[in-house]
């Protein structure tokens, strides 16, 4: 399955260490509504602030990592089933003759999951790994032929040791974060999205041309994260607090968003930032609103098109 | 996998799996007849396939499913979108809109809030406070008074008691199946605010005062059971947020 609005990127190298290379393989998609929203929108402009030029375009990424030990190959996410032949053939591409010894599925939602069983015909001896929290019922997170995996349990690939960690911003209940010990890449899924130019596609945060600050992270946590909302956002600053003097990582490598490295406090303070804006003013919603704007139009002429001033 | 009428119109499909602590876990989706047309809401998980088109094709025969709504995109919920899509060529409503990447690429888009009309009937449509994927949206079918709050409203069961309603349990709603089903499923309750939580929980009930719950992982619950489950939820969400524990050296 293709898709014109998935743009696929080559693999990258982002850090080496004791093993032979830990790959970022990123999937771009159109983000042409957010842009709209940025540009045309009030609330949208308002959002701008700091880092969106009007009228730019958009890309919000959907991001695995491959890594290649010395002994062992793990895979964390599988992109969507818009970029099926992309993750093979990316996964091919690097390791070349060697097999992939593990697919670990981040949580059962598509653009994490979409590929899993693509990848596990072709790897058939791949050991397919999912996370044990969420219902015990495996058939719910269609984990019938995963190896369900406790936060905490580790992994040595040979040259890396990853570890699974408890996630922050999660959305379904069988989520897993990784940690490499080696380098310090966290894998963090859901946490730390953000969207991005199309010419920062496949750079880190720090390379890219504009800075990335808070209101960029709202514009993915608003929407994809939703019980923001309804969250103490200090708890949540806690916990990524928490994260970053417990794990101490190098990079942050977001499932949403390039990854991040240096000053990681930064990133978890954006996020801070983000749950405390959301929970005061409500999520952004698929029109484009925020939950305030369409109950006060409910209120109203009750017409969510209207309101959102397209 | 059998089915149950919840009103005249609205037709209950559901099969459960066991927890393995004695307890069951609801899998369901609902069928809403209409004027011109069947609407199905959800299309359960992978594992009941078979058994649910089973059960829809014995239900709408010749006539068909016109439209399936798809709450949300995630696997214990719309993960045979596509086979009851390829049974009976229907049309897809998802608030998310088309998505390839949800493996979605047509659809017909509703709002997460709103008012739509579809087969001679109108659904008032919410986002839900108890969610765990984006575009989680609630249904309300004023017609028959029925509320389907996906996983909202959920509880684990006793496995003799799967085809029951609220009113029908030996125990009434147990409290300990309310909080389990949420410790274990939204997990970001732990960082809840529950006041919140609960204001909007209550506010959706205050608005549409339904007749019937239908939440797709648990008992359906009947109108005078509401008031009972509201407070075991309003108690549970509570305790799993007073759970959390500083931890950070900066708390």
């Amino acid at each position: 399955m293709s898709s014109d609005v998935c743009i696929p990127q080559d693999p990258q190298e982002i850090a080496t260490g004791s093993g032979e290379g830990v790959f970022w393989i990123e999937e771009c998609i159109e983000a042409g509504a957010m842009a709209d929203y940025l540009t045309k929108h009030p609330d949208g402009q308002g959002y701008a602030e700091g880092w969106y030029e009007t009228g730019h375009g958009l890309h919000l990424s959907i991001n695995a990592y491959l890594l290649v030990g010395t002994d062992k190959t793990l895979l964390f996410d599988t992109l969507s089933p818009a970029s099926r032949d992309h993750i093979v053939e990316a996964v091919e591409g690097v390791l070349g003759d060697r097999e992939l010894d593990y697919v670990v599925v981040s949580h059962d939602e598509a653009p994490h999951a979409g590929n899993t069983f693509a990848l596990m015909e072709r790897y058939p001896d791949v050991t397919f790994i999912g996370a044990e929290s969420g219902s015990p019922v495996d058939e719910l997170h269609h984990f019938e032929d995963a190896e369900r995996v406790s936060y905490g349990t580790e992994i040595d690939l040979g040259g890396y040791t990853v570890e699974f960690v408890e996630p922050v911003f999660s959305d379904s209940p069988a989520t897993l974060w990784l940690l490499e010990h080696d380098t310090g890449l966290m894998c963090t899924v859901d946490s730390f999205g953000f969207p991005h130019y199309p010419e920062d596609c496949g750079k880190f945060e720090d390379e890219m041309a504009t800075e990335m600050n808070a209101n960029q992270m709202i514009q993915y946590n608003g929407r994809s994260i939703q019980w923001l909302e309804f969250a103490d956002p200090e708890k949540v600053r806690d916990q990524l607090q928490y994260h970053l003097e417990t794990y101490d990582p190098e990079i942050l490598a977001p499932a949403h968003g390039q990854p991040l490295r240096g000053d990681l406090e930064r990133y978890a303070e954006y996020g801070y930032e983000s749950a405390k804006h959301l929970s005061e003013n409500g999520a952004l919603l698929p029109l484009f609103l925020t939950v305030k704007k369409l109950e006060e139009s409910q209120k109203g002429d009750g017409d969510p098109e209207a309101a959102a001033g397209d | 996998m059998p089915r149950r009428q919840l009103t005249d119109d609205v037709t209950w499909v559901y099969g459960a799996h066991d927890t393995g602590d004695g307890r069951a876990v609801h899998t369901s989706m609902h069928l809403v007849e209409g004027e011109e047309g069947y609407l199905l809401i959800n299309s359960g998980d992978h594992d009941v396939r078979e058994a649910f088109l089973d059960q829809i094709r014995a239900v709408v025969g010749d006539r068909g499913v016109g439209t399936i709504f798809a709450q949300e995109s995630h696997i214990p919920n719309s993960a045979n979108v596509s086979a009851f899509r390829e049974e009976y060529d229907a049309d897809v409503i998802f608030p998310g809109g088309a998505s390839p990447i949800h493996g979605l690429p047509e659809v017909i888009q509703w709002p997460q809030y709103g008012t739509e009309s579809l087969y001679g009937r109108t659904f008032d449509l919410t986002r839900g406070s108890l969610l765990d994927l984006p575009h989680t949206t609630w249904i309300f079918d004023r017609s028959s008074g029925v509320l389907f709050p996906l996983e909202g409203f959920c509880y684990y069961h006793d496995p003799a008691e799967t085809g029951a309603l609220s009113s029908e349990l030996a125990d009434g709603i147990r409290y300990e199946d309310v909080h389990d089903f949420y410790e274990d499923m939204l997990l970001w309750l732990k960082y809840a605010d529950p006041r919140k939580v609960i204001e909007d929980l209550r506010g959706i009930v205050d608005d549409f005062d339904p007749e019937i719950i239908a939440p797709a992982h648990g008992n359906p619950i009947v109108r005078e059971d509401v008031p009972t489950y509201v407070d075991h939820i309003e108690r549970a969400v509570t305790e799993i947020a007073d759970s959390y524990e500083f931890k950070a050296s900066t708390a």
